[in-house]
C-alpha cells in the first residue's frame, strides 16, 4: 500500500558538490610565482563562429574568464555540463599557444538519480519533490564505474582556440 | 590538499596528507599526477602514438618495442588471462568499437583463439599472436594509480589516488571509502575504512546504453562476443590496483568462478545488487 504511494513521490536529490581551487589559487598553481590579472573578455559572433569551426564544439558563452600573464601566457576558466556532473576547469596556455597544464577548480554532481527499484523507494517516506536540493559538501572517496572526461577534453579544444582568437586582439 | 585533473579518460583524484609546506605538497602531486599521463601516454586507445596504437596497428607477429610499463602491464594481462581461463580478454577492442565505447579503428572481426595469449612478450618487445584489437582499459586506470602512489608514497604521509573509481590508499591514515548504489547511483553506501590497499568496481549504471534494439556495456565477453548486462556492481579489494581492476572484470563476467582466482591473489571479491544487498564472492 505505503510502497504504491511512494512510486509517485520523487526522492530528494543530493547532490555532492567538491572545490579544489579557486581561481587565483588555479593560476598559482598552473604558473607558480608569475604574475596574472584577470579579464572578462567578449566574444564577437565572428570570433564564436571560428572557435566553433576550428574546435568543432559549441560555444555556450560569449563571456570568456580569462587571466593573461607575461609573454602572453594565460590562465582561461572553463566549465562543462555533462549527463551527470558540473565541472569548472582551468587551462594554463603557454605563449607557444600550447596546454601548459589543467586543473580542476570545481565539481558538483547535478543529477538525482532516477530510482530503478521500488524497494528503495521505502527508505524515502515523507520526501517529496518540495524538499530542497541539499549539497553534501563532504569529501566522499567513491569506488564506482567510471564517469567520463570527454566532455572536458572537448571543451580544451575549444578553450585553446578561444585563446587564439583572445591572444590575436593584442 | 586535494587535486583533480582530467586523464585516462576520467577524473584522477590525489589527495595527499603530509607534515610538508604547501609547494611541497603541489610538487609532489604534480609528480604523482605526472606519473598517470605516462601510462595514459602509453595505454591509451584514443591516441594514435600510444605503445597500444602502434601495437593495434601492427600487423600479427610483428615485434614491436614498448615502454616497460606497457610490457608490465601486458604481462599482467597474460597473467590474468590465463588464470582465469580466458575471461579475461585484452582482445575486447574490436567489440568496444563496433559498440560504439572506442572510436573507428580499423577492426578484424576473427574468431578468438582459445589458449592463446593475446600478445607475446619477450623483455621489451611485444607482438600480437593474431589479428587482433587490444584494449588496456580493463587494467591501465589500476596500473596507473599504482605508479602514482609509488610517486608519493617516497615522500612519507597518507594519501589517496581515485582514477575514475579505481582507488588505492597508502599511509597509516584509514580512509572512508563509498560504493554506488546500482540501482541509484547518486546514492552512496559507506564501505571501509581503508588502509594501504586497493578498490576497484565494475558497474554499468553509466556506461550501459541502446545500440538498436541491444542493450550493450563495455564489459566484454570476449568469448561470446557480448556484452555483460546485469546491473550489479562488482568490487574488489587487493593490495594494489592493477589487480584490483582486472579481477573486477573477471569477478562481474564469471561470479561463480571467480572465488579461486580471488583467493589466490589474495584479494576481496563482493557484490552490490540492485535490491541493496552487498555480499562476498570468496
Amino acid at each position: 500500500m505505503i510502497a504504491g504511494v511512494l512510486i509517485a513521490a520523487p526522492m530528494a536529490q543530493v547532490v555532492r558538490a567538491e572545490t579544489y581551487l579557486t581561481e587565483d589559487r588555479a593560476v598559482q598553481a598552473l604558473f607558480p610565482g608569475k604574475p596574472f590579472r584577470p579579464q572578462w573578455a567578449e566574444l564577437s559572433p565572428g570570433d564564436i563562429k571560428k572557435i566553433q569551426d576550428t574546435s568543432g564544439e559549441r560555444v555556450l558563452s560569449p563571456r570568456v574568464r580569462v587571466w593573461w600573464g607575461p609573454g602572453r601566457q594565460a590562465v582561461l576558466i572553463d566549465r562543462v555540463i555533462g549527463k551527470h556532473e558540473y565541472i569548472t576547469y582551468a587551462v594554463g596556455v603557454g605563449s607557444d599557444g600550447r596546454i601548459s597544464g589543467v586543473e580542476i577548480l570545481d565539481y558538483r554532481e547535478t543529477r538525482g538519480y532516477e530510482i530503478r527499484r521500488p524497494q528503495w523507494r521505502k527508505q524515502f517516506v515523507g520526501k517529496t519533490a518540495a524538499d530542497p536540493l541539499r549539497v553534501n559538501k563532504d569529501i566522499q572517496n567513491i569506488s564506482g564505474a567510471t564517469l567520463s572526461s570527454t566532455h572536458v577534453t572537448n571543451g580544451i579544444r575549444r578553450v585553446l582556440e578561444t585563446y587564439q582568437v583572445l591572444k590575436d586582439r593584442g | 590538499m586535494r587535486r583533480a585533473r582530467p586523464l585516462l579518460g576520467t577524473f584522477v583524484v590525489i589527495d595527499l596528507r603530509a607534515r610538508a609546506p604547501e609547494a611541497e605538497l603541489e610538487r609532489r602531486i604534480r609528480a604523482a599526477f605526472q606519473a598517470v599521463s605516462e601510462v595514459d601516454a602509453l595505454m591509451s586507445f584514443h591516441r594514435c602514438d600510444s605503445d597500444l596504437s602502434r601495437l593495434n596497428r601492427a600487423r600479427q607477429g610483428r615485434w614491436i618495442a614498448v615502454h616497460p610499463h606497457t610490457a608490465r602491464v601486458l604481462s599482467l594481462s597474460n597473467e590474468l588471462f590465463t588464470a582465469s581461463a580466458g575471461i579475461f580478454d585484452v582482445r575486447c577492442g574490436a567489440a568496444l568499437v563496433e559498440w560504439g565505447y572506442l572510436p573507428n579503428r580499423k577492426i578484424v572481426s576473427v574468431p578468438m583463439a582459445l589458449g592463446v595469449c593475446p600478445v607475446e612478450l619477450d623483455g621489451d618487445r611485444a607482438r600480437k599472436t593474431g589479428p587482433w584489437t587490444l584494449d588496456l582499459g580493463g587494467i591501465a586506470k589500476g596500473y596507473a594509480v599504482d605508479r602514482a602512489v609509488e610517486c608519493l608514497r617516497a615522500g612519507g604521509g597518507s594519501g589517496l589516488v581515485n582514477a575514475g573509481g579505481d582507488l588505492r590508499v597508502f599511509g597509516r591514515r584509514a580512509w572512508p571509502v563509498f560504493l554506488r548504489e546500482p540501482s541509484a547511483p547518486g546514492l552512496l553506501r559507506p564501505f571501509g575504512p581503508l588502509v594501504n590497499g586497493a578498490l576497484a568496481t565494475s558497474a554499468l549504471y553509466f556506461s550501459e546504453k541502446r545500440r538498436g534494439p541491444w542493450l550493450v556495456s563495455p564489459l566484454v565477453d570476449v568469448r561470446k562476443r557480448k556484452p555483460l548486462t546485469r546491473r550489479s556492481s562488482v568490487s574488489v579489494l587487493s593490495a594494489d590496483c592493477a589487480v584490483a581492476d582486472g579481477l573486477t572484470k573477471i569477478a562481474a563476467l564469471a561470479p561463480s568462478q571467480a572465488a579461486d582466482l580471488l583467493n589466490r591473489y589474495n584479494s576481496k571479491g563482493l557484490v552490490l545488487s540492485l535490491n541493496g544487498r552487498l555480499r562476498s564472492l570468496n
